[in-house]
């Protein structure tokens, strides 16, 4: 504590810090530019690969001759796989650069909206297109294809399994991203 | 936004301006918004290549200074928003801080004088929510009222009460108890 407390000036002492980094030159900005832009290319590489990859999962039941919707349901799900891709390319890139056009309660707020928006909604975007491809799936599985080597009753139980569990696993996600809605919400009300 | 190929003189001569004038500062800010070293100097260098970036589409609409300040303090409160998603860390209004014990309390380890004071200021600053923390930044920089209003999109009344608070927050945590108080 300064000797004499009633003299201390927050301003001056904040202002008093000493520096403690090197200043950045232009060249090595030009350079974090650049790896910054190799990085951005090599995340959506990324995503871009490991969406074909998941999409290629589906080829089989697209390729198949013995359900007409299962072949249909596939095909909805790949095309869900690229809505859902280019979504998330789109809420992803919608961030990278902090407007400095907006004030600074502006951003902070339209920053958690932007948040609580995307998670609120992954019902619309993230759940519900690959849905009507699943649902599709399903039905061509339970009426038009059967394994071979099981009975009808087995086979039909193991659909209703998986038909479960997939339905689980998407209202599972659903959950959890409205409870996130939520507590970003609280924040929003507390600014 | 363009990469470096795209970039202009005037981009790469406001930059260089900028951080001249606002180096140090831009350095301050980063303390107030992040504690450890490390990740300081990553958030430190993000803000510089936030501003250069910004620098591409600068309209002239506000000042320079306005403009330094809104994208360093964006770019910080993403990080902190981020930060927080990950490791989730109570913050608190100046209201509330009031009421609260000493963020910082006295370590052996720091001299005694300007540097413990500094040390307790900086822990204050570091605890307080974005909005808050963003006008008391601006206040320690020395920004009147009007232009920390400016920059962060609020009536100069509105800051001006959060400075009051703030001051007597100060006057609280420092002046109470003397120089045996840290």
């Amino acid at each position: 504590m300064p000797a004499d407390p009633s003299k201390l000036d927050p301003q001056k002492l904040w202002q008093s810090q000493p520096k403690e980094f090197d200043p950045m030159t232009l060249a090595a900005i030009h350079e974090k530019a650049r790896t910054f832009q190799t990085k951005v290319r090599r995340r959506n590489a990324i995503e871009y690969v490991a969406g074909a990859v998941g999409m290629l999962a589906f080829v089989p039941a697209v390729l198949q001759r013995d359900s007409w919707l299962m072949q249909a349901g596939g095909a909805l799900i790949i095309l869900a796989m690229v809505f859902i891709l280019w979504q998330l390319h789109r809420r992803a890139s919608a961030r990278t650069v902090p407007e400095a056009s907006q004030s600074l309660a502006d951003f902070h707020r339209g920053e958690l909206i932007r948040q609580r928006d995307a998670i609120r909604s992954v019902g619309a975007w993230y759940i519900a297109p690959v849905v009507p491809g699943m649902a599709l799936l399903l039905i061509g599985r339970w009426f038009q294809s059967h394994a071979p080597g099981r009975s009808i009753g087995i086979d039909h139980l193991i659909i209703l399994l998986g038909a479960l569990i997939a339905v689980l696993v998407l209202l599972v996600i659903w959950l959890v991203n409205q409870r996130g809605a939520e507590r970003l919400q609280r924040r929003i009300d507390a600014l | 936004m363009g990469g470096a190929n795209r970039t202009t003189a005037d981009q790469d001569e406001r930059y260089q301006r900028a951080t001249v004038s606002f180096g140090a500062t831009l350095e301050r800010l980063s303390r107030a918004y992040e504690a450890d070293a490390d990740q300081r100097l990553d958030l430190l260098q993000e803000i510089h290549l936030a501003l250069w970036r910004s620098f591409a589409r600068y309209d002239g609409r506000c000042s320079e200074r306005t403009w330094v300040f809104r994208v360093a303090h964006n770019v910080a409160t993403s990080h902190v928003l981020e930060r927080r998603r990950r490791r989730p860390q109570t913050l608190t209004s100046l209201d509330e801080i009031a009421a609260l014990g000493d963020p910082a309390q006295a370590d052996p380890e720091v001299e005694a004088g300007d540097r413990q004071a500094l040390a307790r200021l900086t822990a204050l600053v570091q605890a307080l929510a974005p909005p808050d923390r963003q006008i008391v930044v601006l206040y320690l920089e020395g920004l009147e009222a009007a232009a920390i209003g400016e920059v962060c999109g609020l009536s100069p009344g509105a800051v001006a009460t959060k400075i009051h608070r703030l001051k007597a927050v100060i006057a609280q945590r420092f002046h109470q108890g003397g120089p045996d108080a840290g």
